[in-house]
């Protein structure tokens, strides 16, 4: 392992069953993403791309091989490990935003703050000094259904960042929005690269993953090609 | 705290379904708040019922049930005489009154052209009645020896009677109509209230028993209404009187008593039974409620799991442990019956209240022990929809559509 890696991963290999069917979704699959890297994951589909960004994001653990996230092995922890680990070191960025409804934007952006036990007051501070990042601080009292796609997933980019996480791992985040829109959402992740975040875009847009300084290109369980963003 | 707001956002999106939900809760607490407050009532009314009856006393007559009667069980029994009373008080020396009455029913007094409607009770007594039964007099005096003796005209009225004849006069020495005969009015009881059992006391009118005897009659069993000496003496008494009773009346040895001895003991005891009987049935009516209620419960978490399956994934992404979706849909739970408890309990003490005093006394542990039960009805009905929700795999969860 290396130290100065965020993310190493050696020989993972992820079996599932489909019903009857094994599905052998990576075989062996190595990649390394350093601190402040900005990484776009591509593949077809059934290329293994989702399997690889479960795991990265700790929603999912690999059947064998190794995941060192921040130096420490994530590769056999339990649930409620990893959902500590998710809490701390991850965030994520969904194509359907994954909001709640009934909620505020500044209600859903402190929710991960409840699961790590901070004080009702802090949570509201670092919510909205998250909310003005993405440049929503005059729209913390909408809910969801009073606020427009860009506008949504912006909500859920505070989220992701409110916990300081070591990753910011989206998936699809314009996959849902008008070209446009998808722009400026992409001018964010561009932002927060800038200030020092480390970003990861699993997407199955060329023109997408070109905002990233490297694509990793998943074929087959395998890390097909790395190209380099000149 | 979070998970109160989220709970109550929850309860309050979907109002209609929780409404309908809770409302087995609602009847349920209700129902057993009612009957427990009216039990308590009607408990309570009857002790005090029996306090006026007069310390020590018990009354004879001549068929059992006083409150529930069945004339179709009835054997035939000869009427009680009323001159057994004399018997009673020469030959049982721990017997300190002995009263007798008779009693004439749906009966009507009128002065002046006023007329009181048939609910009027004629009693013909012995002295010893206002003593033995709890009364008090407001004005004037009671039917002595002497009026029972002279067959005296006169007449002690209740506040029925007076409030009909003589709502601005003093009734003392005014002459009112009985049974269409002449009666002087020489005493006025004291506002009794209502009963629990039977009418209220206050539609007694008193005369003479000799007078009674002259208009109606000596055809009809008499009551004996019995003081004992003093308290240790009340048992022995019943036997003195028992004892004496039997040999007037030419029981044989081995029969049973053709006669029936009424107690504050012997009625506490029935209408106790009767109270707890009731208990019993409307705790048991209101156990099936909740149960009902419980499954419609858990019913209705089932199917918010399933429609939140999204938001447990996306909480579950950002890092809620498997205990914190299991707390979050048990507080759910909890909340929702809880929230129906306390309505049912409102709506409960509301009826107590609208059947009986205000404000309704309700007893402190039946609202523990109901709001304690809808509580664990949440976290019964609510545990398994929990345990579901807490053990959805997030990544399938997220991708639920």
């Amino acid at each position: 392992m290396s130290s100065r890696s965020l993310i190493t991963i050696q020989r993972l290999h992820k079996v599932y069953f489909l019903g009857a069917t094994k599905v052998h979704a990576l075989r062996g699959l190595n990649l390394e993403i350093k601190r402040n890297e900005y990484v776009a994951i591509m593949g077809p589909s059934g290329s293994g791309k989702s399997t690889l960004m479960n795991i990265i994001g700790c929603l999912d653990v690999p059947t064998d091989g190794n995941y060192w996230l921040n130096d420490q092995d994530v590769s056999s922890l339990n649930d409620d490990e990893l959902a500590h680990i998710r809490n701390k070191e991850i965030g994520f960025v969904f194509q359907t935003f994954n909001l709640l409804p009934r909620a505020t934007a500044l209600h859903n952006v402190e929710l991960p703050l409840v699961y790590n036990g901070t004080t009702a007051k802090d949570r509201k501070v670092h919510a909205a000094s998250a909310l003005e990042i993405v440049g929503l601080a005059d729209r913390m009292d909408h809910r969801p259904n009073e606020l427009s796609g860009g506008q949504r997933q912006r909500v859920a980019i505070a989220r992701a960042l409110v916990n300081k996480p070591s990753i910011i791992l989206a998936d699809e985040p314009t996959g849902n929005l008008d070209s446009k829109t998808g722009v400026e959402i992409m001018e964010i992740f561009a932002d927060l690269h800038g200030q020092g975040n480390t970003i990861i875009l699993v997407t199955h847009e060329r023109d997408i993953a070109l905002h990233a300084q490297r694509i990793i290109h998943i074929k087959d369980g395998f890390v097909e090609k790395i190209e380099t963003v000149s | 705290m979070e998970v109160l707001r989220t709970a109550l956002t929850q309860l309050r999106a979907h109002i209609l379904r929780s409404m309908l939900t809770m409302l087995g809760i609602v009847i349920g607490i209700s129902t057993v708040i009612l009957v427990v407050g009216m039990i308590e009532n009607y408990r309570s009314n009857i002790e005090n019922d029996l306090s006026k009856l007069g310390a020590n006393t018990f009354q004879v007559e001549r068929y059992d049930g006083q409150a529930f009667r069945d004339p179709d069980q009835r054997d035939f029994r000869k009427i009680i005489n009323r001159e057994v009373a004399d018997v009673i008080r020469d030959r049982c020396p721990s017997v300190r009154f002995v009263g007798a009455e008779l009693w004439r029913r749906g009966q009507s007094i009128s002065y002046k052209g006023e007329k009181t409607n048939l609910s009027m009770l004629i009693g013909g007594a012995t002295p010893e009645f206002a003593i033995n039964n709890g009364y008090s007099l407001e004005t004037g005096r009671f039917i002595t020896e002497r009026d029972v003796i002279s067959h005296t005209r006169v007449t002690v009225i209740g506040m029925d009677a007076v409030d009909k004849l003589f709502p601005r006069e003093n009734p003392l020495g005014r002459v009112v109509r009985i049974n269409g005969q002449k009666f002087t009015v020489i005493g006025v009881f004291e506002k009794q209230g209502a009963a629990t059992i039977g009418q209220g006391r206050d539609n007694r009118v008193i005369i003479p028993i000799t007078s009674w005897e002259d208009m109606w009659g000596k055809k009809q069993s008499a009551n004996l209404t019995i003081m004992a000496m003093s308290p240790e003496l009340f048992d022995q008494a019943q036997d003195e009187v028992v004892g004496v009773l039997r040999q007037e009346r030419k029981v044989a040895p081995g029969e049973e008593n053709d006669f029936h001895i009424f107690s504050n003991a012997s009625l506490a005891e029935t209408l106790g039974g009767f109270a707890t009987n009731m208990q019993l049935y409307g705790s048991i009516f209101g156990f099936i409620a909740l149960l009902v209620a419980g499954f419609g419960v858990a019913n209705v978490m089932l199917v918010s799991v399933t429609e939140r399956t999204k938001e447990i994934g996306l909480r579950k992404a950002i890092g809620a442990r498997r205990k914190d979706i299991l707390r979050q849909f048990l507080i759910e739970a909890i909340i929702l019956c809880l929230v129906g408890g306390l309505i049912g309990l409102a709506a409960g003490l509301g009826l107590v209240g609208a059947f009986g005093d205000w404000p309704p006394s309700v007893p402190f542990w039946a609202i523990v022990m109901s709001m304690g039960s809808t509580i664990l009805l949440g976290v019964i009905a609510g545990y398994y929809p929990a345990y579901k929700a807490a053990n959805l795999v997030p990544i399938d969860a997220l991708r639920y559509e």
